[in-house]
């Protein structure tokens, strides 16, 4: 046999897998490791949600998140009313449709229920 | 238990579309690709030299990190190659861990040793392999079972390329000689690149 046969040879032999008699009990060994993990894995990233969702909360509540909203929400209808001043009064339903404070409002209860569905999941999978 | 519809569709499933569906969450899908390669993994494990109960954990991390990484497969090989490769550089990092890899540039002889002369005496993969010295097995395995290049084997290994490449040369010309098909005539002294 020449050399390139024999090596051609050899890689089927190498690409043929043995007869194992414990190869049901490895599958399950392996699926029950991936779902193991899987579990884990799912439920740290639905705690690390459900942390970040409450230090964000927590952050935005602090930092005064609100006032600055509110004014920079004051301060870009001034822009816009200076903008359009001939116009419509854009500025008026800026501040109508949301002031700064209840901008803030939403913000947060976003972040909540974001954190709750994320909890609900990771505990789903569980 | 049954087999369900579902676990039909599995099974008709092709390894590349398993894994396009593994690399989304699906770990039935991934089940099933454990199931058609597991034997195969384990098999160049033990090829290589690992002991039965090291080969199987290895081949179940190695099934693990795919598992991980299976996105990173695109189907230009074909799976088990790609796994069989994990599993290698996985008892390869093993045994560096252990301090038990250290290749001689002349190996020697493993004691004991008996070459057929005979076509009687031709004997399967398996047991040639057992003929081999440790690192003639290692290279010739992870080169010929796990598709690894000599390249590779001397970087995994941290040896001169050199010595892989003479490992792997008196590897094969030992299982050429082993192997020889009845009234077949085994030339070991043909040189290999």
């Amino acid at each position: 046999m020449d050399e390139r046969g024999f090596e051609a040879g050899l890689e089927r032999l190498f690409a043929q897998a043995p007869a194992l008699a414990d190869s049901d009990a490895f599958n399950r060994r392996v699926e029950r490791r991936l779902n193991r993990d899987w579990r884990w894995r799912t439920l740290g990233l639905g705690a690390a949600g459900v942390l970040g969702g409450a230090i964000a909360v927590t952050q935005s509540l602090h930092s005064g998140l609100g006032i600055k909203v509110q004014e920079a929400s004051a301060s870009s209808a001034h822009a816009a009313e200076s903008f359009y001043n001939q116009g419509i009064n854009f500025s008026d339903m800026l501040m109508q449709a949301g002031s700064g404070a209840n901008l803030f409002w939403i913000v947060s209860g976003c972040l909540i229920i974001a954190a709750v569905v994320g909890a609900t999941r990771a505990l789903d999978q569980v | 238990m049954g087999v369900t519809p579902d676990d039909r569709r599995i099974i008709g499933l092709h390894d590349v579309e398993l894994a396009a569906l593994a690399a989304a969450g699906g770990r039935r899908e991934f089940g099933e690709l454990v199931r058609r390669h597991g034997s195969a993994v384990r098999g160049v494990l033990r090829r290589m030299g690992a002991d039965p109960s090291t080969a199987d954990d290895l081949a179940q991390d190695a099934f693990l990190q795919a598992f991980e990484r299976v996105a990173e497969f695109r189907g230009e090989g074909t799976f088990v190659a790609w796994v069989k490769r994990i599993a290698a550089r996985m008892y390869l990092k093993r045994r560096r861990k252990d301090a038990i890899l250290v290749l001689e540039a002349e190996p020697r002889e493993p004691e004991g040793e008996a070459r057929p002369r005979h076509a009687a005496d031709r004997i399967d993969l398996d047991e040639a392999l057992k003929g081999l010295a440790p690192a003639e097995r290692l290279c010739v395995s992870l080169c010929y079972g796990a598709g690894l290049s000599h390249a590779e084997v001397a970087q995994a290994l941290n040896t001169p390329l050199g010595t892989v490449k003479s490992h792997v040369k008196r590897g094969l010309d030992k299982l050429r000689e082993r192997m020889a098909p009845p009234g077949g005539e085994s030339d070991g002294s043909r040189a290999h690149g």
